[in-house]
């Protein structure tokens, strides 16, 4: 008994970097911000003095609560998700069981091809949007122009169009990849037996293999969930060059930003920060409740 | 053997957990011994660098040690996590926002007693960018004179005279329109244009009465400023081009489609490197006045560099810092010898020494002539009636918000104003400043 849990503690200090890191860049700054969201900085007189920190309880998550500017940008950005994370994953299970229906080795060099923008950092995919998007240097404006089509993709109309194609384009290979990963471990006798009895590929694809990759689909699906929500250097970026469409609280990571670095009141902005935490959490775990039952 | 691997493998690991966690606690050990007394700058200007050596081969008693920056928000961030952990702080700092609102955050030290005695080494107004409620909390950065270049060339072309108020950039515009030609820009992430016809109006969108804030966004000077904007974008004769996008910028200024840009001097060199239709076709000309302007007056509103709290030498801080703004040494150190400008010395009671290499070589064709006299009439009627508030951090980005609705029309800036009234007025109370209703 005392060998086994010699050997047990053995174990569990492998996962010792894990938890170290966990609780030093995760557990630490939560409780932090935490801390923070229950104090608030308020001057006097002037305003010059020594600001003074004084324990304000929950006074800055009621101010979250109701701050529509916040709710305001919760509701762009869930609106977004909800056209812009089904699409996606739409688009890469198609392609990935475009690649399955193919041999081997011509998916090999389609895998690549579909994952190189997955591996331009975000910053850069931006980048060279922002520039194909420009209507003044940029491609796009002119091609479309050559149809008759006045297209601007930086105004109000497209803004949301134009960065849900550049996430799609970032993103796809990544959704892809893992879809095609879960239908290359499908046993393929079953193919087999579906052959023989005469089912069609058509047939195939939606009754069996789509069933196989759910559980796939369902964890790609919680991570777009997670990241769009958090949303930020892309419409950061897009709102340096079209300000009058993208303001400072577009999306809640912009708010927040916005309020701890530009204002400097770090106060409110871990309460809205602890607040967006817990609605990405809930909906996540309502999304992975209503989709991640086992296939039938 | 593997076993042995293991080991040293969560050896390894653990070493490099320690060390990160070290490295949260260490640094930061103040180097108040013997020797020269250290003062450390942070810019993102790489060119500081030229004028820092040029103090430390000359001076041994203080050293600066210069800390280049990436850029100005990184500067702030920075600025502000040193401060708040006590450690690391820097004595000189770029100016990355304006001396009130970094003092209401508590960044700033009051260095009023060791600047006293240097005041009058800079110019009048350049003096009102360090200064809140008389006291002083960083070195007076100065300004740049304002004006305007137009391109001469295409106001020929169609008969449009020199613009000598804003009325005329009006009247100017409507006979630009017929050709497609935008009369200015007013980019939509910049209310500069705002800021500054309120500042030539002689307005203040803050001023203190008693022990009390008072709100002017809706004052007369505000609303006469806010009136020739609202012309400006109302007869669609301005053009809306990002600052952000550089290259389409110039080629768009280059292009002879936009022909007036108030501007300044250290953004010469760009145009005159990069356009290439235009060259030679820009003329400098006095910024446009107010019809009813009762003399020549310009917007001079200089900003500081800054001396943060927890410095340990205030003393040698602002000694380095008024040598750097005022001194012959200084100014000579930091000459572009690429351009053979030097950066425009607006702090400094006569800086027309120093303009002569400024004076773009192609840019102003037949015009070249005339920049200096332009410049230094400018930088002589600047008036600096500005006084910021203590929130106008936060102001001024919802400014930006607005100013991006009413130049593409989705407001009005009479509208613009009342809204930023209401909100500077709420922000300072939520901070628990005292507000006087106007």
């Amino acid at each position: 008994m005392r060998w086994r849990t010699a050997m047990a503690w053995k174990g569990a200090a492998f996962t010792v970097p894990f938890f170290a890191g966990f609780a030093l860049f995760t557990v630490v700054p939560v409780l932090m911000a935490l801390s923070k969201s229950m104090y608030s900085t308020r001057s006097s007189g002037l305003g010059f003095g020594e600001p003074v920190v004084t324990f304000s309880g929950l006074e800055n998550f009621t101010r979250g609560l109701t701050d529509g500017r916040f709710w305001g940008s919760m509701w762009r950005v869930a609106l977004f998700s909800v056209i812009v994370i089904p699409l996606i994953q739409v688009v890469s299970l198609l392609m990935a069981l475009m690649l399955d229906a193919i041999r081997r080795r011509l998916a090999a060099r389609f895998r690549l091809a579909l994952l190189i923008p997955y591996m331009i950092p975000g910053i850069v995919q931006t980048l060279i949007w922002i520039y194909l998007y420009s209507p003044v240097v940029g491609p796009l404006s002119p091609f479309f122009r050559w149809f008759g089509l006045d297209v601007n993709f930086y105004s109000g109309d497209l803004i949301w169009v134009s960065i849900g194609n550049l996430m799609a384009w970032g993103g796809v290979g990544f959704t892809m990849l893992i879809v095609y990963g879960a239908l290359q471990a499908v046993p393929a006798e079953i193919f087999d037996s579906a052959r023989v009895d005469g089912a069609s590929e058509w047939r195939i694809a939606w009754y069996i293999k789509v069933p196989f990759v759910r559980r796939s689909l369902v964890l790609v699906s919680v991570l777009s969930i997670i990241g769009t929500l958090q949303i930020f250097s892309d419409p950061l970026l897009f709102r340096s060059m079209t300000p009058e469409t993208v303001n400072k609280d577009f999306t809640p990571i912009m708010m927040i930003y916005n309020q701890a670095f530009a204002e400097g009141n770090f106060n409110y902005a871990s309460a809205l920060s602890i607040i967006l935490a817990l609605v990405v959490g809930v909906v996540s775990a309502i999304f992975y409740r209503l989709t991640n039952r086992a296939p039938v | 053997m593997p076993r042995t691997t293991d080991r040293w493998l969560a050896g390894g690991l653990a070493t490099c957990l320690l060390s990160v966690l070290a490295g949260c606690s260490g640094g930061g050990g103040d180097p108040a011994g013997s020797g020269p007394v250290e003062i450390e700058m942070w810019t993102w200007n790489t060119s500081t660098q030229q004028v820092v050596d040029k103090f430390n081969a000359t001076h041994s008693d203080v050293k600066i040690k210069f800390v280049k920056q990436a850029d100005n928000p990184t500067t702030a961030t920075n600025l502000r996590n040193a401060v708040a952990a006590g450690q690391g702080i820097p004595c000189l700092v770029q100016n990355f926002g304006e001396v009130p609102s970094l003092l209401a955050e508590g960044l700033l030290a009051d260095v009023t007693d060791q600047l006293q005695p240097h005041l009058q080494q800079f110019n009048a107004p350049a003096v009102k960018g360090a200064e809140v409620q008389g006291r002083y909390y960083g070195i007076p950065g100065g300004a740049e004179p304002s004006y305007m270049m137009i391109n001469r060339k295409v106001y020929d072309q169609h008969r449009v005279a020199v613009p000598k108020t804003w009325d005329d950039i009006i009247a100017a515009g409507k006979v630009f329109k017929q050709h497609g030609v935008k009369v200015m820009n007013l980019a939509g992430e910049d209310p500069s244009t705002l800021v500054n016809l309120v500042m030539q109006a002689g307005g203040s969108w803050y001023g203190v009465k008693g022990d009390s804030w008072q709100v002017g966004f809706t004052s007369p000077e505000s609303k006469k400023a806010a009136n020739i904007v609202q012309q400006l974008v109302d007869n669609d004769i301005v053009a809306n081009q990002t600052y952000q996008d550089r290259p389409a910028l110039i080629a768009y200024f280059d292009d002879g489609k936009m022909v007036s840009l108030p501007t300044n001097v250290w953004q010469l060199g760009n145009y005159e490197k990069n356009f290439k239709k235009s060259i030679g076709n820009w003329q400098p000309i006095d910024l446009p006045q107010y019809a009813d302007a009762a003399e020549f007056t310009t917007p001079f509103h200089g900003g500081a560099t800054l001396v943060p709290k927890g410095c340990a030498n205030l003393k040698e801080a602002t000694e380095v810092g008024v040598w750097m703004a005022t001194s012959k040494d200084a100014i000579e150190a930091s000459l572009d010898k690429e351009t053979g400008a030097y950066p425009w010395p607006g702090t400094i009671p006569d800086p027309a020494p120093y303009v002569d290499g400024s004076v773009p070589p192609k840019l102003f064709g037949a015009h070249k002539g005339e920049a200096v006299g332009v410049w230094l009439k400018s930088a002589k009627a600047g008036k600096d009636s500005w006084v910021v508030g203590p929130n106008y951090t936060a102001v001024f980005k919802e400014l930006q918000d607005q100013w991006a609705l009413a130049v593409t029309k989705k407001i009005t800036f009479e509208q613009l104003l009342d809204h930023m009234q209401k909100f500077t007025v709420d922000d300072l109370k939520a901070k628990g400043v005292n507000v006087a209703e106007a």
